[in-house]
């Protein structure tokens, strides 16, 4: 099962039942996932690549198609989509790690019945 | 043919009695006391003007981390974000004014150091102790360790746990980006079309294959020993019945068992 990462961030902070603003929070995790995987892409390049693509995005200012297609200069859509993805697993992990000791026990069966439910193995 | 000398060898010179002369105060100092020395001696023969570069460096570099956690903070609110980088152009057109958050970030850094010194001086001849400093400054400069080791306190809630995370990370992520971009320009700037073109190219693809790799960080996190443990409860709970419920039959009809 595939899940929109917004959608499972915001499941999760249902599930811990966190009290803060959801929203404000899904969009800085999101942004800081963005930011890891430029970082993760970013360090693949040359010092030099690294340098004229910092100094190429500079010119974009808020033209989003611009944007990407400077990064796809760079990298496919294969490369940046699995970028991506490892670096949300590595937030969700670490998202996981940092709260783990402050569940309770029915916080922590509704994380499992979340992770049950997207489970690509899970057939129901 | 070559000259043979008859004059006296020169008497061979001991460069530590050589040194302790020089300098007495050194003579019953452990390694880290000497180090210091050393330090001090090479601050004072530094020039001011260079010392002046050093601190405007660290002043700029602090700026700049300063802008890439306000650029974070500002989450996708792209107006705030326009908004902040207008601030920092106005800024940088004008002569620099340090700032008290400045003067903290710089202030910060000078206490790791002297902490540094200090701790090189306590340990005096311990090599292990010695050992150690040194591996924890080589971290704290790879950025591996936080600048300050002032420690911070545990949360006790998911929700306080939740937002720690994400300002430890945004901070952490920031540093990373800083050190690809600062390299030639300032990072702030840059970070508005950076994450617009990784949402641009993930947006082609809204639903992503997470779920999967989700329920595996779970497992990771340690999350996952719980549907282990659960699991573990039930067959040890199925195994007890089968136990009872064998003991009830035995107890009933002896004679099918034996």
């Amino acid at each position: 099962m595939q899940i929109n990462y917004q959608v499972l961030i915001l499941k999760i902070l249902e599930a811990i039942n966190y009290t803060g603003d959801k929203e404000k929070f899904v969009k800085d995790f999101v942004t800081n996932t963005q930011l890891q995987t430029f970082a993760a892409l970013a360090e693949t390049l040359s010092p030099e690549k690294q340098k004229k693509l910092a100094e190429d995005t500079v010119s974009v200012q808020e033209d989003q198609e611009k944007a990407l297609n400077i990064l796809k200069e760079y990298f496919t859509e294969e490369q940046i989509q699995k970028a991506f993805e490892e670096a949300g697993i590595g937030e969700i992990k670490g998202l996981l790690e940092s709260v783990k000791n402050t569940l309770n026990e029915e916080q922590k069966q509704s994380v499992v019945s979340l992770f049950k439910e997207t489970s690509p193995t899970n057939n129901t | 043919m070559p000259e043979t000398s008859t004059a006296p060898k020169p008497e061979r010179v001991d460069v530590d009695k050589q040194r302790q002369a020089e300098a007495p105060e050194n003579s019953n100092r452990s390694i880290g006391g000497r180090v210091k020395n050393v330090l001090n001696r090479v601050r004072e023969k530094v020039s001011p003007k260079y010392a002046e570069q050093v601190r405007t460096q660290a002043r700029a570099d602090a700026q700049n981390l300063s802008d890439v956690r306000a650029m974070i903070a500002a989450g996708g609110d792209m107006d705030k974000q326009a908004a902040l980088v207008k601030g920092f152009q106005e800024r940088d057109t004008k002569p620099p004014k340090p700032s008290k958050e400045l003067n903290k970030a710089v202030s910060s850094e000078t206490a790791t150091r002297m902490k540094f010194l200090q701790d090189l001086e306590d340990a005096g001849d311990d090599r292990e102790k010695l050992r150690e400093i040194y591996r924890r400054e080589h971290l704290r400069q790879q950025g591996l360790l936080p600048m300050s080791e002032n420690k911070t306190e545990t949360p006790d809630s998911p929700t306080d746990a939740t937002d720690q995370y994400n300002t430890t990370r945004a901070a952490k992520i920031a540093e990373s980006v800083y050190r690809i971009t600062a390299k030639s320009l300032g990072a702030a700037t840059a970070l508005i079309p950076l994450t617009m073109g990784i949402a641009a190219a993930i947006q082609n693809q809204s639903d992503v294959a997470i779920g999967g790799y989700a329920a595996g960080a779970a497992a990771l996190a340690g999350i996952g020993e719980y549907i282990r443990y659960e699991y573990r409860e039930k067959v040890i709970e199925h195994k007890r019945n089968l136990i009872t419920n064998k003991h009830q039959l035995t107890q009933k009809h002896p004679k099918k068992f034996y």
